[in-house]
C-alpha cells in the first residue's frame, strides 16, 4: 500500500525503489526508527476526515523487526470507548526543538534571552534557581527576595516558530526565538542543512566564546560560519594522509583522543571534500600492466588412456598419460577432462585425468576423453594396456581372479596378444644388497652408473629396483611397509645379482603414485620398451657382457697396383694404375702381425681389408713384398700410414692403437 | 429509586445484569473472532486465539477495537487487537535523480 504523500502517482513510480528497506540503518538517518527521542504520534479524524485531536502514543512496542501498535488502547487513553473513526499514525524523529520542554530567559547586561534554567540536556548549561509566583510568572532565586523586586523570567517553549505558511499550504518559513543559546541556534541551523561536517581534531579547539563570536561575524558578513570557524582553527585541525596500495585509504593520523570521535554512522555512504588540495606531481600509470609470467600456452601433447581392468568385476580404471608414460594431469581450473566411456555414459568435465567406471553390461566399448584447454581441445581415444600395448576396443567382460589373488592384484586388459611371461625370483619381496665380492660391480639401474656395497634393491618380479636412500628416501617409508630391517637385507653374490634383471626405480615420484601400487605391482620383462623382452638395457648379463669387451680401433689397409702396359711401340711408356684389388691378389693371411687382432681381419668388399685391435696395444704388421697380377709378381714400391711409421724396405707398419688407423700399399711402379 | 455506584456493586439484579452483558459480549467477541479465523481449538476443546492471529476487522473491513470486560477503559492485547508493521518502508531514489522528477525550489513564501 502506498503511503499517503504528495507525490503524483506517475513520480512516485520514478523514484521509488523496488524493495522496502530499513531507514537509518547508516547514513543521516541512523539509527533506525526505535532511538531516544523518536516517538509514535497520531491523529484523530472522524469518518467525514474531520480532524480531532492528536497524541503521542504510550501503547507501541517494537519487537522483531515491527512496530505493534495497540490503537485500541491509544484511544482508550484519551477517553474514545465507542464509536467509528479514522486514524493516522505518523513516526516521528524530531529533527530540532521540542513539544515539551520549556526554558526560562533571562536579560544580562542588555543580552535578551539568556538560559537561566532548562533542562541541561537540551541547552547545555546548568539549571539556574527559580521561584513562581500565584499568577505564574517566573523569577529569579528560590524565594522572593526580601527587599526589592526578583529579577523576572521569561517563560519560552523549547521551539522554533513558524513564521510564514504559503499560499497553497506545502511550504513554511522558521525563525528561531529569541532565545541566546548555542546549541538552541546550532539546531536551527541544521535544520537547512543535510550535510554534517567532520572535522579531525589534534590540539585543543576554539573556546565557545571564540566560537560564537566567530559566527556572530559570520551572520554579519553573510560569510559561511564554517569557513569562520576553519580559519580561527588555523592548524588546530587534524592531518590525514592517503595510504594503502595506490593511495587508495585516507587516515587521519594525528587526533585527540576521547575528544575527537572520529567519523559517526551518520557520515556513512557520505562524501569526503578534501578543500584546497592541489595535485604537485603525478606520474601516470597505465591500467593495463603485462604479465611477466605469462607462457604462452603449449598444445595438447600426444596422449593415450590407460585401462586397467579390476579382475572379476566390469569396473575398468582410466588414466590419461603421455607417450613417455607419464601421467599427464596439469590439475588446474584451465584444463578441463570431459569422459565418454563408449556406453552413452559421461563424466562431466573436471580437472580429473583419471576415471573409473562400472560398466553394465559386457560388451566392447571404445571409451575417450576429451580434453579442454584454454587454446586447444582434443579428443582422445588411443588405449594401452599398463604394458603400453594398443588396445582397439575396450572389453567389459569381468576377467577373472588368480587363484592367489589379491585387491591390488591389476590386471592389465589387453585383447591383442598374449602378455609377455613375468620372470619371477626366489628374491621377490626382498631387499637385496652386492656382497661387494667380484667385479665389475653391479649396474645401479637401467643408466650407465655402478653400484656400491651399500645400494639397495627391491626385487620384484626378478627385476632388481634401485631404492631410494636417505632420510627423506623411499628406502624408509619401505621398510616400514614391509617389515624389512637392515638386518635383514640379503647380500648377494655379483653372478647372482646379474641373473637378475634391471626394473625401474623406486623412488619417492613413483611411490606417491596413487594410481598403482608400486611395491606389488607387476613388472614384466619388457617394462623399458613394451613388446621388446630382450631389452638390452635391462639385461645385466647381456650388459656385463658387453661392457667387458675392451676398446678397439680399426686399422683400414687398402693398395694401388701400377704397371707399364703395352703403349705405342714407338712412343713413350704408358703407365697403368688401379686400385689394389682384396682378396684374389693379396690375402689377409699374408699380412703378418706381431701380436693376434681382436677379431677376424675382414674384407671390405674389395677395396680394403680391416683389422682391429685393442686399445693400447704396439702392432707391427708385416705385408707381403710382392702381389701377383695375373702371371706377373708386383713388388712392393711404397708404404704410407696415418699415425705411425712405415718402413717399405722391410715392408712393415708399426703403430699403438690409440685410433683409428689408414694404411696405403703401393705396388709395381713408385707413383 | 435511584442507586448509588457502591449500591449497585451490591445488586444481585445488577450484577446479574451485568454478567448477562459480558457474556453476551463475550460470545459476539468469539463469534467474530471464528468468522476472523482467528480462532484455534485445543485438544481439550478450548478456544485461544491465534498468536498469528490478523487484526479483527469487522464486515466493512474497519478494526475493531475490543475493550477489556473485565477492566474498565482498558484494551484487549490479544493477536488480534495488534496492529504490527514492518519496520522495512517504501524507499526512494535521491540526489541526484529526485532533481530531475520533482521541483524542489521555493517558489514563494
Amino acid at each position: 500500500m502506498r503511503v499517503q504523500t504528495d507525490l503524483t502517482q506517475e513520480d512516485f513510480k520514478q523514484l521509488k525503489k523496488e524493495s522496502k528497506e530499513v531507514l537509518g540503518l547508516d547514513g543521516e538517518l541512523f539509527p533506525p526508527f526505535g532511538a531516544t527521542q523518536d516517538f509514535v504520534e497520531f491523529h484523530i479524524f472522524d469518518m467525514s476526515g474531520n480532524f480531532k485531536e492528536r497524541s503521542k502514543s504510550e501503547n507501541y512496542t517494537l519487537e522483531d523487526g515491527k512496530v505493534v501498535l495497540n490503537i485500541g488502547q491509544d484511544f482508550r487513553d484519551l477517553g474514545y470507548n465507542r464509536g467509528n473513526y479514522r486514524v493516522r499514525y505518523f513516526f516521528v524523529r524530531p529533527n530540532a526543538g521540542s513539544g515539551d520542554e520549556i526554558v526560562l530567559t533571562k536579560t544580562v547586561d542588555g543580552n535578551v534571552g539568556v538560559i537561566h534554567s532548562g533542562n541541561p540536556e537540551l541547552t547545555g548549561v546548568p539549571m539556574g534557581e527559580f521561584h513562581i509566583d500565584d499568577e505564574g510568572n517566573a523569577f529569579v532565586g528560590l524565594e522572593p527576595p526580601l527587599e526589592g523586586e526578583a529579577l523576572s523570567l521569561d517563560i519560552k517553549e523549547w521551539k522554533y516558530q513558524i513564521n510564514t505558511i504559503s499560499s497553497d499550504r506545502k511550504e513554511v518559513s522558521l525563525i528561531p526565538q529569541i532565545i541566546d543559546n548555542e546549541k538552541y541556534k546550532e539546531n536551527f541551523r541544521k535544520l537547512a542543512t543535510d550535510t554534517s561536517t567532520y572535522r579531525s581534531i589534534k590540539t585543543t579547539q576554539p573556546s565557545n566564546a571564540e566560537i560564537q563570536a566567530a559566527i556572530q561575524e559570520a551572520m554579519m558578513t553573510g560569510q559561511n560560519p564554517q569557513d569562520i570557524i576553519a580559519n580561527l582553527e588555523g592548524d588546530t585541525g587534524g592531518e590525514i594522509s592517503f595510504t594503502g596500495p595506490d593511495s587508495s585509504r585516507v587516515e587521519f593520523n594525528s587526533r585527540i583522543e576521547n575528544v575527537d570521535g572520529g567519523f559517526t554512522q551518520t557520515m556513512r555512504r557520505g562524501k569526503l571534500v578534501v578543500k584546497n588540495a592541489y595535485i604537485t606531481d603525478y606520474t601516470s600509470q597505465p591500467d593495463v600492466k603485462e604479465n611477466s609470467s605469462f607462457d604462452v600456452e603449449q598444445p595438447i601433447p600426444e596422449l593415450y588412456i590407460e585401462i586397467v581392468k579390476t579382475p572379476g568385476t566390469r569396473v575398468v580404471d582410466f588414466q590419461l598419460k603421455t607417450k613417455d608414460g607419464g601421467i599427464f594431469n596439469p590439475n588446474i581450473n584451465a584444463v578441463q577432462f570431459y569422459w565418454e566411456f563408449g556406453c552413452g555414459h559421461t563424466q562431466e568435465a573436471s580437472t580429473n585425468s583419471n576415471a573409473s567406471h562400472e560398466y553394465d553390461v559386457d560388451g566392447n566399448y571404445t571409451p575417450s576423453v576429451y580434453v579442454f584447454t584454454p587454446n586447444f581441445s582434443e579428443e582422445i581415444s588411443e588405449l594401452r594396456t599398463p604394458t603400453g600395448r594398443v588396445v582397439g576396443i575396450l572389453d567389459s567382460s569381468p576377467s577373472e581372479l588368480p587363484p592367489d589373488a589379491s585387491e591390488n592384484t591389476q590386471e592389465s586388459q589387453d585383447t591383442s596378444e598374449e602378455p609377455l611371461p613375468i620372470l619371477e625370483s626366489a628374491y621377490d619381496g626382498k631387499i637385496i644388497a652386492w656382497n661387494g665380492q667380484g667385479s665389475p660391480a653391479p649396474f645401479y639401474s637401467s643408466g650407465p652408473n655402478r653400484a656400491g656395497t651399500g645400494t639397495r634393491w627391491w626385487v620384484q618380479n626378478g627385476h632388481t629396483r634401485a631404492i631410494q636412500g636417505g632420510v627423506n628416501g623411499t628406502i624408509v617409508a619401505l621398510r616400514f611397509l614391509t617389515g624389512i630391517t637392515s638386518d635383514d637385507d640379503i647380500p648377494v653374490p655379483l653372478q647372482q645379482l646379474n641373473d637378475l634383471r634391471l626394473g625401474p626405480n623406486l623412488d619417492s615420484t613413483v611411490m606417491g603414485n596413487p594410481l598403482e601400487n608400486e611395491i606389488q605391482r607387476t613388472i614384466p620383462i619388457d617394462w623399458r620398451s613394451p613388446g621388446n623382452p630382450d631389452d638390452f638395457q635391462t639385461n645385466r648379463n647381456a650388459r656385463e657382457a658387453e661392457a667387458a669387451l675392451p676398446n678397439t680401433f680399426e686399422v683400414r689397409i687398402s693398395g694401388n697396383v701400377t704397371i707399364e702396359s703395352q703403349g705405342d711401340p714407338g712412343g713413350p711408356p704408358d703407365f697403368n694404375t688401379q686400385a689394389l684389388e682384396f682378396p684374389e691378389m693379396m690375402v689377409f693371411t699374408q699380412i703378418n702381425s706381431n701380436t693376434t687382432a681382436f677379431e677376424t681381419p675382414e674384407y671390405e668388399g674389395d677395396e680394403a681389408i680391416t683389422m682391429r685391435f685393442e686399445e693400447g696395444q704396439d702392432v707391427v704388421l708385416t705385408f707381403p713384398s710382392a702381389v701377383t697380377l695375373g702371371s706377373q709378381s708386383i713388388t712392393l714400391a711404397q708404404m704410407d700410414m696415418s699415425g705411425g711409421q712405415t718402413n717399405t724396405s722391410a715392408r712393415t707398419a708399426t703403430f699403438t692403437m690409440n685410433n683409428d688407423k689408414e694404411i696405403t700399399l703401393d705396388y709395381g711402379i713408385e707413383p | 429509586m435511584p442507586l448509588t455506584k457502591e449500591e449497585l456493586q451490591k445488586s444481585e439484579y445488577y450484577q446479574r445484569l451485568k454478567e448477562q452483558d459480558r457474556a453476551q459480549y463475550l460470545s459476539e467477541l468469539e463469534q467474530s473472532r471464528v468468522l476472523n479465523d482467528s480462532v484455534i481449538i485445543t485438544e481439550d476443546d478450548n478456544k485461544i486465539i491465534s498468536s498469528d492471529a490478523q487484526p479483527l476487522r469487522n464486515e466493512a473491513g474497519f478494526f475493531v477495537a475490543v475493550e477489556d470486560p473485565y477492566e474498565d477503559n482498558t484494551n484487549l492485547k490479544d493477536p488480534d487487537q495488534l496492529i504490527k508493521l514492518d519496520v522495512k518502508t517504501t524507499t526512494y531514489v535521491y540526489d541526484p535523480y529526485w532533481s530531475l522528477i520533482i521541483d524542489r525550489e521555493f517558489k514563494e513564501l
